[in-house]
């Protein structure tokens, strides 16, 4: 792998002198602006496309890459706030454009940053937003025909009463009277669905339509990959458009696993997100609550010990080999050699024994606390993981050794799904996946959190973008995450596990926090305002933003590429439908 | 008498086929099961022996649908086409110097010719279904199965050219004798035998080459739609021929039952059971190659691979004589 | 070529070598001490006696909301009726353990939980304290330490803590911590399952110094309609 390329990014501009530049050339549309973690500008809804559009073509802030892009709800009036950074420069911004609920229409960045296209199909839904010029506005993460818009204040969840259990226990009849009731809501739901406009299509095939490309005749086949796949990538809809054995056009459909998270949580305090945020990537609890308590330690301006932000990169490296082992297995399985899984998965075996026996639990964690970490490591912990470390290095080897210089892997991945380096900047991919483009950019050395400063890794980049880059630098990663867990045992600090904590939280305040997890920038936006319970919370999931790619790797490929493609962008669908 | 000896040939036949054919299952199952670090089976009969004797169980107890808008007659007969030719092969098969049901003098040649048999069978399984996937697995088995004939028959030009013969007891018996033991053929074909291990796994549809019923790749096969018996007849036939084809690699280049010590018939099983495992280690670790790329392997690689084999062997025959 | 070959080499080496399979349910993997598995009560082994003082700090802090508690009042204290829990939509998260501040649920190692009744998983106080772990709450019946001391102890702590009429049970819950955190650990009835309560219970104490101040914040608590943070308590607010 080589590591020439320069890290990005390049330099990293203050907030203040973005303030100048941006103040020096659009002082006039400028509503409102504040300094707080980064430049916070207010800006009317008929400037903002020319605003956003000089902002990626300046010269000094080459705002190439879209963090995130959200609606807020508060309380009168909506407001969309852009989120977009710079990977040359590290510069950051964040615009918010004020709508009213009534008349909520603005202008859709699509041609300026593609990376917008889903999101602001996901704030349409949600918000009631209406962005003109959008190519492709049909809902993404609700079922076509629902009514409302969840994420509006207004707009309230129906919570089922509590049974309490008085009566006593008779297994027959119980049983039966459950049985009996199942049966009459299938029923029911079949008559429903019958009856439906659209019957058991309702979904993704509308009047609309798709984005039909040019010049495709009728020569053409539509075949669906339907949510459920033989492949492990959970539920996940697509709709290949083929011409003989390849492809044209990949119309992806999420929502199958939408649960409302995001709602959810206006409902809970802090302390009880924590175990909900777990369940976002079920794989990388830790990285999850991880963001989420360092978007609150910032707003209430906790400084964590040293101790617990070792604990803490401990167990996010943990995770991060965990999770690419899972990608590694289901890259084999998806190719058709079964082997790869099971070694896979048996090696992880290791890493969430360690796990348990720290945290209590395999897979949802709930073990970052805001100031800390919920306990100490138990006795015998270092000396488990520095075993592991040492057994788990050659096994890597191993997994190379099975794959890497395979032929037949070679010509399945070799030049398949590539996607270019200025694709991925635009559509703000980021993780394994942009690396493999080529762009050498980690949060993890351009934004330290959490002591990342203090251990020495180095990033590894591929070269060409496609399907076998994106192995080769997991396969890497990995190498350094356990360079990091050695460094970690062999010098972790005594002290505090937990800062000092108000005995409620309370934060106010509104602040974007961003972190490298395994599949990428996981960004967590809170808006708090002083009471226990957050206003709003939106999660920037890297593997939605990285499907969004997908159509763009698979235009020319064969079908049986399309498994291929889809099993290196490593997707969680926990995170993606949230 | 002659109907006496044909009955007693059938049963055996009958009977040498499903307990193969159990075996081969159960085998498979255990040697992946050991190569990914587990065990396999393991709770149905001694170490899962019999588990097998329940997957036949559990086929046979199945509702055997027929779908309504297929092609009746030929989705009934399409499995035994496929069955067919695995038995029709087995008649001619030497296990031991005179344990043949029925010698034929152009063994191998008649062996060629009812292996392609069964892709008929399949592309009537294919189409009769009704089904768009199982008409493009069937399609796309079908070519494999016909562009990887080639290099396989080329091959047994070759051996056939060193033996003189075509019957497969005579390839055997003329194996050269060189200080005292029978020196099989592979010694002096090596690229011969590796072409026809290669051809024989895409015969067989074996991985790396089995796209026909990938799991994870769009299109389930030409068996989508037969279940109960049907299903098992088919998948009775898929592991009998892995059997024979590993048989006849046996018989054309590992010297048949020819060996030390031992009784012909277990020198014969033993070399037989070895191709075997070598066939499922493969699938154990290797993946599947593309569509393309197979045919892309079958004809620029394998073919031209098999032409050179025969000019070689010929020259080797001039020198010989 | 070669890039197969050493494949198949690996793949060979690993048919010869040991496999890793554990054969569940004949053989079981031991949980670590850690395991958030079933919620289950803790009751004294002697008076059989939930240590629960209905203080209702789980049920704020369960997510879910999951928890119910009854309670009434008995001669101007309040006693749990019951405490019922839904186990069928727990989230096995640990807050409720986390929160609790005298121990008295905890979460075991049993994880085979199914049923074929729905209706099973809705625990009350008898599903619960037939299942419950013992964990006695007076130190000085079992251990010969400080027989004597222990009443006194108990009327001064009973003077300090002034806000609650004192149940006996639950001040002298309150100061088993504070008193005999040692020996808690040592002591051979309790079992290995109640170390997570412990554990947690600790970690609380590493703020908190005495136990009348423990008392105080959980009046606090009740009044408190919002917020339900448990952290370790340094700063009042």
């Amino acid at each position: 792998m080589s590591v020439d390329a320069e890290l990005l990014p390049k330099k990293h501009m203050s907030a203040e002198e973005v303030a100048s530049i941006v103040k020096a050339a659009f002082g006039d549309i400028i509503l409102e602006d504040e300094i707080k973690d980064e430049l916070v500008v207010k800006v009317d809804r008929k400037d903002i496309l020319a605003f956003a559009a000089s902002l990626k073509s300046s010269t000094d802030l080459k705002m190439n890459f879209l963090r995130c892009l959200l609606g807020v709800d508060r309380g009168e009036s909506l407001e969309v706030i852009y989120l977009p950074y710079s990977l040359e420069a590290g510069a950051k911004i964040t615009i918010k454009v004020p709508l009213s609920k009534e008349d909520a229409v603005i202008p859709s960045l699509y041609n300026v940053w593609a990376g917008c296209d889903w999101h602001e199909r996901e704030t349409a839904e949600l918000f009631g937003v209406t962005f003109e010029g959008h190519p492709d506005p049909r809902k993404l993460l609700l079922p076509d025909d629902f009514e409302g818009y969840p994420l509006r204040k207004e707009f309230e969840l129906e919570i089922d009463e509590e049974e309490e259990s008085v009566s006593p226990i008779n297994d027959e009849e119980d049983i039966k009277k459950i049985r009996e009731a199942s049966e009459a809501a299938l029923k029911a739901g079949l008559e429903a669905l019958a009856k439906s406009p659209n019957g058991i299509f309702a979904r993704g095939i509308s009047e609309k339509g798709y984005e039909v490309v040019p010049g495709a005749d009728d020569k053409t086949i539509w075949i669906n990959m339907g949510p459920q796949h033989p492949s492990t990538h959970g539920v996940f809809r697509m709709q290949l458009q083929l011409d003989a054995e390849r492809i044209i056009n990949c119309v992806p459909h999420l929502g199958y696993l939408h649960r409302g998270w995001e709602k959810l949580v206006e409902d809970r305090t802090y302390m009880q997100i924590i175990p909900l945020t777990d369940r976002l990537h079920y794989i990388n609890s830790v990285q999850n609550e991880l963001v989420f308590c360092m978007a609150v330690e910032k707003l209430l301006e906790i400084e964590v010990p040293k101790r617990a932000q070792y604990i803490r990169v401990l167990l996010c490296e943990m995770q991060r080999i965990s999770n690419h082992l899972i990608a590694f297995a289901s890259f084999g399985m998806d190719m058709g050699a079964l082997t790869p899984f099971f070694y896979g998965l048996r090696d992880r075996e290791m890493l969430i024994d360690l796990l348990e026996m720290i945290t209590g639990a395999r897979l949802t964690t709930n073990f970052v606390r805001v100031g800390g970490i919920k306990e100490d490591i138990p006795d015998g912990f270092i000396e488990e993981a520095l075993r592991i470390v040492e057994v788990f290095s050659p096994k890597i080897d191993e997994y190379e050794q099975l794959i890497t210089g395979n032929e037949i892997v070679a010509i399945r991945t070799k030049n398949v799904g590539v996607l270019d380096r200025e694709d991925a900047i635009d559509l703000a991919v980021s993780g394994p996946v942009l690396r493999a483009s080529g762009v050498k950019f980690d949060l993890r050395k351009s934004e330290p959190y959490s002591s990342y400063e203090d251990f020495d890794f180095e990033i590894p980049i591929g070269e060409n973008g496609d399907a076998f880059d994106r192995y080769k630098v997991r396969i890497e990663e990995m190498r350094q995450s356990t360079k990091i867990i050695k460094q970690i045992a062999e010098g972790l600090p005594e002290g505090d596990i937990k800062a000092e904590v108000p005995r409620t939280l309370k934060p106010e305040g509104e602040i974007y926090t961003r972190i490298e997890s395994s599949l990428g920038e996981l960004g967590l936006y809170l808006v708090a305002d002083g009471s226990p319970m957050p206003g709003r919370i939106k999660i920037r999931p890297p593997s939605y933003v990285n499907l969004r790619a997908l159509p763009v790797m698979l235009k020319g490929a064969l079908i049986g590429d399309v498994i291929m493609t889809l099993s290196t962008i490593d997707l969680c669908m926990g995170e993606v439908d949230r | 008498m002659f109907l006496i000896r044909m009955g007693i040939s059938v049963l055996a036949m009958t009977a040498f086929i499903f307990t193969t054919s159990l075996v081969l299952m159960w085998m498979e199952r255990k040697v992946v099961g050991h190569v990914q670090s587990r065990l396999g089976p393991m709770r149905v009969g001694f170490h899962g022996v019999l588990q097998p004797v329940a997957d036949a169980l559990k086929m046979m107890a199945k509702e055997a649908y027929i779908p309504g808008n297929v092609d009746q007659y030929i989705y009934r007969v399409a499995p035994y086409f496929v069955f067919i030719p695995s038995f029709i092969i087995l008649v001619t098969i030497p296990i031991a110097p005179n344990l043949v049901v029925r010698e034929l003098s152009i063994g191998i040649f008649y062996i060629i010719s009812v292996l392609a048999m069964t892709t008929v069978g399949i592309m009537m399984a294919g189409w009769s279904s009704y089904n768009k996937y199982s008409l493009l697995g069937a399609v796309r088995s079908v070519g494999q199965l016909i562009s990887y004939e080639l290099p396989l028959g080329l091959v047994t030009i070759s051996v056939v050219m060193m033996a003189g013969s075509l019957q497969l007891s005579d390839i055997v018996t003329s194996q050269k004798v060189i200080m005292g033991l029978q020196v099989p053929y592979v010694v002096f074909q090596p690229l011969g035998f590796f072409i026809f291990m290669v051809g024989a796994l895409a015969e067989l549809a074996r991985v790396p080459f089995d796209l026909p019923e990938a799991e994870s790749e769009l299109v389930a096969g030409y068996h989508t739609e037969y279940a109960g018996m049907r299903f098992g007849m088919i998948l009775i036939a898929e592991y009998f021929n892995m059997f024979s084809l590993c048989a006849i690699a046996s018989l054309l280049f590992l010297g048949g039952w020819s060996g030390p010590l031992l009784p012909p018939v277990v020198w014969f099983l033993i070399k037989t059971y070895i191709l075997l495992f070598v066939l499922m280690w493969i699938r154990g670790t290797l993946p599947r190659v593309r569509a393309d790329q197979l045919m892309d392997i079958g004809w620029k690689f394998l073919l031209p691979a098999a032409l050179v084999n025969v000019g070689y062997t010929g020259i080797l025959v001039m020198l010989w004589r | 070529m070669k890039g197969i070959v050493e494949g198949m080499t690996l793949t060979l080496k690993h048919f010869f070598s040991k496999p890793v399979t554990v054969q569940y349910p004949k053989a079981r993997l031991e949980q670590k001490d850690r395991f958030r598995g079933e919620l289950r009560m803790v009751i004294d082994p002697e008076s059989k006696e939930p240590h629960c003082t209905a203080c209702g700090l789980c049920a704020k802090a369960c997510p879910d909301r999951l928890i119910i508690i009854k309670t009434e009042k008995v001669d101007k204290k309040r006693v749990m009726v019951d405490w019922q829990f839904n186990l069928g939509a727990c989230m096995f998260c640990g807050l409720c353990v986390e929160a609790c501040p005298f121990g008295a649920i905890t979460m075991s190692k049993e994880f085979e939980l199914a049923v074929y009744n729905p209706k099973r998983l809705h625990y009350n106080k008898e599903r619960l304290e037939e299942r419950a772990i013992t964990r006695p709450k007076k130190k000085a019946a079992k251990k010969e330490k400080k027989p004597e001391s222990d009443k006194p102890d108990v009327a001064k702590k009973a003077e300090d803590s002034g806000k609650e009429a004192t149940p006996e049970a639950g001040t002298q819950d309150k100061q088993d911590k504070s008193i005999d955190q040692e020996k808690i650990k040592e002591d051979s009835t309790v079992h290995k399952e109640d170390i997570s309560a412990q554990n947690t219970v600790e970690d609380k104490k590493t703020g908190s110094s005495s136990g009348d101040e423990n008392s105080g914040t959980t009046q606090l608590k009740m009044e408190d309609p919002e917020g339900s943070n448990q952290e370790s308590e340094n700063k009042e607010d």
